[in-house]
C-alpha cells in the first residue's frame, strides 16, 4: 500500500487540525501567516523586477550576506527600515498596519486606511 | 529522549491543497519527528505548522520560501521545513505525500555534526520506507 492509499483508508484529524484548536497556537500561526505573506510579496516583487539578492545588496550598499539573511532567515526578523529600503529599490511602497483585534473596529480601520490611500 | 510508541492515528501532520505531510514511523513504532515537535514551545510549534501550511498549499511548480523550506540533500531529495533554528527533514514518498523523518537544530550557518547525522538518518529512513512500502509492511503493521 502506498502513502496515498494508506492515507485514504485512515480517518481522523491531522496534527495541524488538532493544534489549531489551541487558541495560543492559532494566534501564533496567524502571525506566522502574516510574515509568510510579507515574504511572498517581496519575493514576487523581486521576481517581477527580475532582481536578485545580489542586485539588491549592491543597490543598498550592504553585504550580500545581509540581504540573504533577510530573505532566507525570514524577512519578518529584519528591521522595518530594511524592508522599506528593499521595497523602495524594487519601486514599491510598504504600508504597515496596526489594527485593532475587534472585528468591527478592524473593518472600520481598514476601510479608513484604504480611503486614505485613494 | 525517550521515544513514544505511536500508531497510524499519529501519522498525519498536515493535508494541504497540493501536498500532504506525515511523520516517519520507524521500526520501533516511534515517530522521532513528532517526539521532537511535541517538545517545542507553542511559538516554535506554530512556526512549524505555518511552514508546512505554506509548503502544502503551493501549486506544482511554485517554489516555497527559502525562509521556510530548505534543500538539505539532492539525491535522494531531502528538504527541511524550517522555522528559526528548528529543522524538520522530509523526503518525497510519491504523488503528493512527503514524510517528515526527524528534527535537528541548526546552530551555525554551516551544517554541524548533529545536522549531518540527521540528514543521514533521513536518507536511511527514505530507503527503509521505500523497501517496506514495496514489501507491504510499512502501513500494514498491526
Amino acid at each position: 500500500m502506498n502513502a496515498r492509499d494508506a492515507r485514504e483508508r485512515r480517518s481522523g484529524s491531522t496534527l495541524f487540525e488538532r493544534e489549531m484548536v489551541n487558541a495560543e497556537i492559532r494566534e501564533h500561526v496567524g502571525a506566522e501567516r502574516a510574515d509568510i505573506s510579507l515574504e511572498l510579496q517581496v519575493r514576487d516583487a523581486m521576481d517581477a523586477a527580475k532582481m536578485t539578492a545580489a542586485d539588491l545588496a549592491r543597490m543598498l550598499s550592504v553585504p550580500r550576506s545581509t540581504i540573504s539573511r533577510d530573505l532566507k532567515g525570514g524577512l519578518s526578523n529584519a528591521k522595518l527600515g530594511r524592508v522599506r529600503a528593499i521595497a523602495d529599490k524594487l519601486n514599491y511602497d510598504v504600508f504597515p498596519l496596526v489594527l485593532p483585534r475587534d472585528p468591527r473596529a478592524r473593518r472600520l480601520a481598514v476601510a479608513a486606511y484604504l480611503e486614505k490611500l485613494r | 529522549m525517550s521515544r513514544k510508541r505511536r500508531s497510524a492515528e499519529d501519522l498525519d501532520l498536515y493535508e494541504g491543497a497540493y501536498k500532504a505531510f506525515e511523520w516517519y514511523w520507524d521500526a520501533q513504532d516511534s515517530m522521532p519527528g513528532l517526539d521532537a515537535y511535541e517538545l517545542l514551545d507553542p511559538l516554535a510549534r506554530a512556526g512549524v505548522l505555518a511552514a508546512f501550511e505554506h509548503w502544502g498549499c503551493l501549486a506544482p511548480g511554485e517554489r516555497p520560501l527559502e525562509s521556510r523550506v530548505n534543500e538539505e540533500h539532492t539525491d535522494p531529495l531531502i528538504l527541511a521545513v524550517k522555522t528559526g533554528d528548528h529543522r524538520f527533514p522530509a523526503f518525497h514518498a510519491g504523488r503528493d505525500v512527503w514524510v517528515v523523518t526527524g528534527y535537528y537544530r541548526k546552530r551555525a550557518r554551516k551544517l554541524d555534526k548533529v545536522g549531518k547525522r540527521e540528514i543521514r538518518r533521513a536518507i536511511a529512513a527514505h530507503a527503509d520506507y521505500e523497501l517496506k512500502v514495496e514489501q507491504g509492511t510499512y502501513y500494514e503493521r498491526t
